[in-house]
């Protein structure tokens, strides 16, 4: 009878069992730690991929550094890269962020998630449109639009259309709760004050508006003739009638005593803490460039250069021929927090 | 010194009792059987001399060494030299006739060349030697009786566990058989525990009967004096 | 260390992988603003419209699983044990949506009845209303979980003992030996797919959202995006998961866990086939049109989508190092479930591991996967443990820990068939632990293992929850890279994706199909 072999081979278990999971172990940090040599930047982006890749393809290619993204989904219900920039704020994996609009941008600013950098591309865009600590800078903007079906005979051409009794049941809108939604709502908060503001909302729930999940959904409702028009992206709408969708894109409130459009650009951000903070600079200063509005101009999300003299086609709206709503971006962040509980309860959370 | 032995043994699963304070004791080269209707405990004095189960209360020794104590095992099965055919026989079907039998030869460490004289010697033997490459479900149900015999044995073990192993075959097969394991043991020289219900089996087979039941042993003797006392109670039905 | 003991660590190794994240998360949600609270959770039993939701969410879950299991059962019946024609065939059409996210069947969907879709034109709009309401969910995730129910219950039949069903032959006519002998013998293995479609279908977010049915899954994490409130979004998802470990409970009460083998038996075993006569057209075409109604439409709808000529090609160029990435990652993904898994299985077949190695693994699997995104997220993005975080090991760590069930339960099955006597015969020859396991219990198991094997890495391939909140920047798998392109993305091009995916996932389902044909043969 051998004792110690039996010992031996009970202990050899063990050890294999430890072999095997420290080989399946390191062949995994091989295969993170696959790194090259060559610069890299990361960036998460909240633009539409199908718009922003290319943007981040040109500046690989001319720049050589290696462009690693993490890309937002369509609904706004998943978790994005929002709350990934926030997961990580103790430990930042992004270098830069590519909000798609400035709410969020300034949202992070007041999560002390991002650093200050005044961009020299940033010349020549509206102050309006940038944070006066610099941490934030947009371009390339979407107008909040009203998509309608080509089968209304009368247009609407006001959000307050909303209100009319002859639309009731007919008109969508994204959940305010997300999204640009929410930006279009604070907006209207700081310009009409609560009372107003709080009276449009109950007054479109009463005229039975449908929530939607995101802008692209409400679009597809008023493509598909389910509804008459909803308040959307200027990129949502575009793209539903190259598509050959039969809707048109109305842009709301340019009368004289109306609110205007509100016009939300795409904003750059650098995170505090990035793993390459040099090549974050860099690229802020392509995407804030008068070149990017061109592309995002000429793409199918025919977004408004802020800069002006950027060679645009004729369908895109120019930032000159509209009139905007006059709001501060960074009040309306501060707005947001505030009607956070009344959106809540109005959405139905 | 007897080479197995279970010393005051109790063996309980849930609330019943297998064994209760059961001692046997089998000398090196002795033929003994366990003998017993279905639950009397001898497949559990056989699994706990194997080293599958450990008892609640009472000790085994193999050669002297102990082997097993209350809950635990001491000595694992694969190094306590013990050979057993099982009732399912359990011949890996993956493996043919000579993996079978290679198996254990490997695991102990014989030398190639050794285990290929091994295996030949034994399968001449059972009379199998033409089937060595054969799978075990392409042979018939008393050669794979064989085969797992022949498997036990190529590895020399110093006392033999079979349980139940002839149940069922037809009459003249198990008679063969028992001439075979008869004829082995007479060459191979190792001690024999058999557990059986068939008295005809125990008889024909062994030198010593434990008669069991409801895990203790009732009464032990030869053959011969387990079948007068059998003879003498008054529920006894059968024949010898 | 013993082989008892070893087995105890590999387990209480996946479970400290698994349950660190969502103790983080719930750390996390008892402590919002740095002080303890049990505000997040107590504010749950106010919200009438979480119990409202939690309402439409169990109907959703439950709805699927009874029609899945119906329709599992009956189609089971008539691929495994009749003479159907085509029975190879079908069963390969049936069980190709398990190979899809559901998201891309309601895509399909969608594409068949919109306006110009094919139905639409002659549904109208009461064929999208269908759709986008929770029939059409039902619908949609029936179609999609079906195969699931199939995989398990075909094979308990096929492995059946034929001895029982002859037995009844002597005395009984067709019908009354299926309902007394043939479907209980096959009801463990039905009632574990059921179980299992309820788990999937109470944490799906994908589908739902897309169909605009509001379920609790989703509003839940809407808790994250909307409020980016992760204490809320964790207290939220508690009733998902006690829901999921009472059905388990439950199940387990009724002692019919004992799911089924997918390690075939051939069968020459002698189970008889059951002629249908007059009735084989009729049934025949019912089961084509069953399968057209259910996958063969939505798949039609985006093949032809996909068919611009350019759509291709640029689904390829934009999605080629996802492709391969997506197959790196699922195939080591089922290979860490398939390592703990079979020794979490092996240690549940032979008694050393309790009732809490099937439970824990099954909470694991109901859990939305961006639940456990945010908890891989708050227990790894450290200083110290960056090279994991920021490497594939993340997305990795996570697949084990959500989808390890599937290992478990496959590979306990394949091992009960194993008559014990098979590793004791090799104990009482000399070998060591070690030796047992590979040379004879690995062996013996060999197709469960590699089914197991197979049915992991397409739930690791098509996994899009929890891959969206962890994949390392610029290693997005494919199914994540079809939803972000989703916004905005042309329909052809997002068609192509689709059908791109699913045929990423053809090749392993070819595999397991030949396996299970090679042994029925």
């Amino acid at each position: 009878m051998n004792k110690g072999a039996s010992v031996k081979t009970s202990g050899s278990f063990f050890l294999l069992s430890c072999l095997t999971v420290l080989l399946l172990a390191g062949l995994l940090l091989a295969l993170g730690c696959t790194s090259s040599n060559k610069p890299e930047v990361v960036v998460y982006v909240s633009e539409d991929q199908v718009f922003s890749e290319p943007i981040l393809k040109d500046f690989e290619r001319e720049t050589g550094i290696v462009v690693r993204a993490v890309f937002d989904t369509e609904e706004a219900k998943s978790t994005g890269v929002m709350n990934r920039l926030l997961a990580e704020k103790e430990n930042p994996q992004a270098d830069l962020y590519w909000a798609n609009e400035p709410i969020r941008a300034e949202f992070l600013k007041q999560r002390g998630v991002s650093a200050p950098y005044a961009s020299p591309s940033a010349e020549g865009i509206p102050a309006a449109f940038k944070d006066s600590d610099h941490h934030w800078t947009g371009f390339s903007a979407r107008a909040r639009v009203l998509i309608v079906n080509n089968k209304v005979s009368r247009k609407p051409t006001s959000v307050v259309a909303y209100l009319d009794p002859a639309f009731k049941g007919r008109t969508a809108i994204a959940n305010p709760l997300f999204g640009t939604t929410t930006a279009y709502a604070a907006a209207l908060f700081s310009l009409w004050g609560e009372d107003k503001m709080k009276a449009f909302f109950d007054g479109m729930k009463r005229n039975g508006v449908k929530i939607t999940g995101s802008n692209g959904e409400s679009a597809d409702l008023v493509a598909g003739g389910d509804c008459d028009f909803a308040l959307v992206d200027s990129d949502d709408a575009f793209n539903r009638s190259k598509q050959g969708k039969p809707v048109t894109m109305v842009v709301p409130d340019q009368g004289q005593r109306e609110v205007g459009v509100l016009l939300l650009p795409n904003a750059a951000l650098i995170i505090k803490g990035g793993p390459h903070p040099e090549n974050a600079r860099r690229f802020v200063d392509y995407l804030l460039s008068k070149e990017t509005e061109r592309k995002l101009a000429s793409a199918d999300c025919a977004q408004i250069p802020l800069h002006s003299g950027v060679e645009t086609a004729s369908y895109v709206p120019r930032i000159e021929t509209l009139k905007l709503m006059r709001v501060d971006i960074a009040g309306v962040a501060q707005k947001m927090e505030a009607i956070q509980p009344y959106l809540k309860s109005w959405s139905g959370y | 010194m007897s080479l197995l032995n279970l010393k005051d043994i109790t063996k309980i699963y849930g609330t019943r009792k297998a064994l209760d304070n059961f001692s046997l004791k089998v000398m090196e080269g002795e033929r003994v059987a366990l003998l017993g209707p279905s639950g009397c405990g001898k497949t559990t004095a056989l699994r706990l001399l194997a080293g599958f189960e450990s008892p609640d209360r009472g000790q085994v020794e193999i050669a002297g060494v102990p082997a097993a104590a209350e809950g635990r095992i001491l000595l694992p099965p694969e190094a306590r030299s013990l050979g057993m055919v099982f009732q399912d026989l359990a011949l890996w079907p993956h493996f043919t006739v000579r993996g079978n039998l290679e198996f254990g030869l490997k695991a102990k460490g014989v030398p190639a060349k050794e285990r290929k004289a091994r295996i030949r010697e034994m399968l001449e033997r059972v009379e199998l030697l033409e089937y060595v490459a054969a799978k075990p479900a392409a042979l018939s149900g008393g050669q794979q009786q064989r085969v797992a015999l022949a498997r036990a044995l190529v590895l020399r073990p110093r006392a033999l566990l079979m349980d139940e192993p002839l149940s069922s075959l037809d009459v003249d097969l198990n008679r063969r058989l028992r001439e075979e394991i008869l004829r082995l043991h007479q060459e191979f020289q190792f001690a024999l525990l058999y557990v059986t219900h068939d008295r005809g089996e125990a008889s024909a087979l062994t030198e010593r009967v434990v008669l069991m039941k409801l895990g203790q042993a009732e009464m032990e003797g030869t053959p011969d004096q387990v079948r007068a006392y059998l003879e003498g109670q008054s529920d006894y039905r059968g024949h010898w | 260390m013993g082989k008892q003991s070893t087995l105890r660590v590999v387990f209480a190794l996946w479970a400290l992988n698994a349950l660190l994240p969502v103790l983080a998360m719930i750390q996390r949600s008892l402590t919002p603003g740095g002080h303890f609270s049990f505000s997040a959770y107590a504010r749950l039993f106010f919200w009438a419209r979480e119990w409202a939701l939690l309402e439409s969410s169990l109907g959703l879950a439950l709805a699927t699983a009874v029609v899945t299991g119906l329709l599992g059962l009956a189609l089971s019946l008539l691929l495994a044990r009749t003479d159907i024609p085509g029975r190879g065939i079908l069963s390969v059409l049936f069980v190709l949506p398990l190979l899809l996210p559901p998201t891309i069947l309601a895509y399909g969907w969608s594409a068949l009845l919109e306006r110009d879709g094919l139905l639409g034109k002659i549904c109208g709009p009461s064929g999208n209303a269908f759709l986008f309401s929770s029939r059409g969910g039902v619908l949609v995730l029936a179609a999609s979980f079906l195969p699931l129910i199939l995989l398990f219950t075909m094979t308990s039949l096929l492995s059946a003992n034929p001895r029982l069903e002859e037995a009844a032959r002597l005395s009984a006519k067709t019908p009354r030996i299926l309902l007394a002998v043939t479907i209980p013998q096959c009801a463990p293995a039905l009632l574990t797919g059921c179980l299992l479609v309820f788990c999937l279908v109470l944490g799906e977010t994908g589908a739902p959202t897309f169909l605009r049915v509001n379920v609790f899954a989703v509003e839940s994490l809407a808790q994250f995006s909307a409020f980016y409130d992760f204490s809320s979004a964790t207290a939220a998802a508690t009733p998902l998961l006690l829901v999921t470990l009472l059905a388990f409970w439950g199940f387990h009460m009724l002692r019919t866990h004992r799911a089924a083998v997918l390690q075939p038996v051939p069968t020459g075993a002698g189970l008889q086939r059951i002629q249908l006569g007059q009735l084989r057209p009729r049934l025949f075409l019912l089961v084509i049109l069953l399968w057209t109604a259910l996958a063969g439409l939505p798949l039609l709808a985006l093949v032809i989508r996909s068919l611009e000529p350019s759509a291709f090609v640029e689904a390829l160029a934009r999605g080629g190092p996802s492709f391969s990435r997506s197959l790196l990652y699922a195939g080591l993904g089922a290979t860490l479930v398939l390592f703990f898994g079979f020794l979490t299985g092996y240690g549940r077949a032979n008694g050393t591991l309790g009732y809490w190695a099937e439970a824990i693994p099954l909470f694991l699997f109901a859990l939305p996967g961006s639940v456990l995104g945010v908890g891989l997220i708050s227990l790894w993005n450290r200083p110290a443990t960056g090279s994991i975080y920021g490497s594939p090991m993340i997305l990795l760590l996570g697949l084990l820990a959500q989808y390890m069930v599937l290992g478990v339960w496959v590979t306990k099955s394949a091992l009960t068939f194993i008559p014990r006597s098979m590793e004791e015969a090799a104990a009482m020859a000399g070998a060591s632990s070690i030796s047992r396991l590979t040379r004879i219990t690995i062996p013996l198991a060999s197709k469960g293992l590699v089914a197991s094997w197979l049915l992991a890495f397409i739930f690791c391939l098509r996994d899009t929850g929890l891959a969206m909140v962890v994949y390392p920047p610029g290693r997005e798998t494919l199914p994540v890279r079809l939803f972000t392109l989703m916004a905005n993305g042309k329909p052809a091009l997002i068609s192509a994706f689709c059908i791109l995916i699913l045929l990423s996932a053809a090749v392993p389902f070819g595999a397991l199909a030949l396996l299970f044909a090679k042994s029925r043969s």
